[in-house]
């Protein structure tokens, strides 16, 4: 199997060091995506090597603590409402799928609107593939059936 | 002091090119593995000191550029390693368990202890 | 932009190149592993020193800590995973030898060989004549074997050293 303890205490001590690192730099590309490279897909890539390195390399019961089996279809199922909630609503005020634009809220202009709403929607992005990726992770080692 | 970042650049890049063609010419895996997880290692250290004295060096990417440089010292020697020791595992010999055949038929011919497997063992 | 950061560049991308070509002719898995490990060190230092002759250190340092990453994860998995698959050696048609009587103890090597180191020898000697035998049936020259696997004899449990039957020549082989 491939996960379970790493035979070699160089490698589990080092992924164990960096897989939080690698998850902050996942949160960080997440919300930098407006300026930065990347944005949702990648940044959710990224979260997922944060959460699939522990597996990997650490101790099982350990690693299926810190992220557990249902994290991932709950965090892909709520990345997919996110970004589904993010495209009705401008529908509900009047405009296309995913016009942020057309959201009328008093106080906020349509640009800091729309500026909103791409964050928003690249966090459901991130969340979705987070959970898609660490589902197939599951799904492929056999522990996806709790 | 772009001079001296150059000249330190110019040390790391040397280091790069080493390991490169150690990578190429070098017999077997572990050999190999012995360029790239420290010959390679140390060139991005120095390519890397050398960026922090360029003039170009801001405050934006000091931070990040120092972020890389400690991830990848900490990053490349320990996935070389576990590249290494799977391969070890795996059963990949050394190189020198060639040369030892010859080495040691001379050694049994001088002994007079002649180990001929291809009749007696086999 | 100056003119040495450029030659710099030109330089590590030639290397690039020249470590692609391990990634293509390396024998093993794990050579084309090892040679994907400092392929991807020299596109990080390539992506930072492009960031530098560009003027957009920030913007291209992050793609190159993404990248430092992704690299990172790569050889950890699938060193893993070719370890615990069986044929992880033998992608250059022998057999894997992971099934092999293997060395054990200190291999001497050169001058280094003793007389009280003789056993450990003569195991790793008899394992390679038997390989050479069983996949070079006709005598001909062995090619030069830049990785000594010892390759397993196909019917036999590794650690019975002196059974006396025969081996069949081991066929889809390099012969």
């Amino acid at each position: 199997m491939m996960t379970g303890e790493y035979p070699s205490i160089v490698v589990r001590v080092v992924c164990a060091l960096l897989a939080p690192f690698i998850f902050i730099f996942g949160l960080y590309v997440v919300a930098h995506g407006h300026y930065g490279p990347g944005g949702g897909f990648a940044g959710g890539v990224f979260l997922a090597a944060g959460a699939i390195l522990p597996r990997l390399t650490l101790d099982e019961d350990l690693a299926y603590r810190i992220f557990p089996v249902v994290l991932g279809p709950l965090a892909g199922g709520i990345g997919m409402l996110l970004f589904l909630a993010c495209g009705v609503l401008p529908m509900l005020f009047g405009g296309a799928f995913l016009d942020y634009g057309a959201v009328e809220v008093a106080g906020i202009e349509p640009a800091r609107m729309r500026y909103l709403g791409i964050l928003v929607v690249e966090v459901g992005v991130g969340l979705a593939v987070f959970g898609a990726m660490v589902t197939i992770f599951d799904v492929l080692m056999g522990r996806s059936e709790r | 002091m772009t001079i001296l970042a150059d000249i330190i650049i110019g040390f790391g890049v040397f280091f790069i090119v080493v390991s490169t063609i150690a990578l190429l010419i070098m017999p077997d895996l572990y050999t190999r593995a012995h360029a790239v997880a420290k010959s390679e290692t140390l060139g991005l250290l120095l390519v890397f000191l050398g960026l922090f004295l360029r003039p170009e060096m801001d405050a934006s990417s000091f931070g990040r550029l120092t972020f890389v440089l400690i991830f990848s010292l900490i990053a490349n020697p320990t996935a070389v390693h576990a590249l290494v020791r799977a391969a070890s595992r795996s059963g990949a010999l050394p190189w020198t368990v060639v040369d030892q055949e010859i080495a040691d038929d001379e050694l049994d011919a001088e002994d007079g202890l002649i180990v001929e497997p291809e009749e007696g063992s086999r | 932009m100056s003119p040495f950061l450029v030659t710099t560049l030109l330089i590590i991308g030639l290397l690039i190149a020249a470590g692609l070509y391990r990634v293509w002719a390396g024998p093993t898995v794990f050579d084309r592993l090892v040679a994907i490990a400092l392929v991807s060190v020299n596109g990080v230092i390539v992506l930072v020193i492009l960031g530098f002759v560009l003027d957009r250190a920030a913007l291209f340092l992050d793609i190159a800590l993404a990248y430092a990453l992704l690299a990172f994860l790569l050889p950890i998995a699938l060193g893993r995973y070719f370890e615990e698959r069986d044929d992880g050696m033998s992608s250059d048609g022998l057999p894997s030898p992971r099934r092999a009587p293997k060395p054990t103890g200190v291999i001497p090597h050169g001058l280094l060989a003793e007389r009280g180191r003789r056993e450990t020898a003569q195991r790793a000697i008899e394992a390679r004549r038997r390989h050479q035998q069983a996949s070079y049936p006709h005598g001909e020259a062995a090619p030069p074997a830049s990785l000594g696997p010892t390759p397993p004899r196909p019917d036999h449990d590794p650690d019975d050293h002196d059974d006396t039957t025969d081996d069949p020549p081991r066929e889809g082989g390099r012969s």
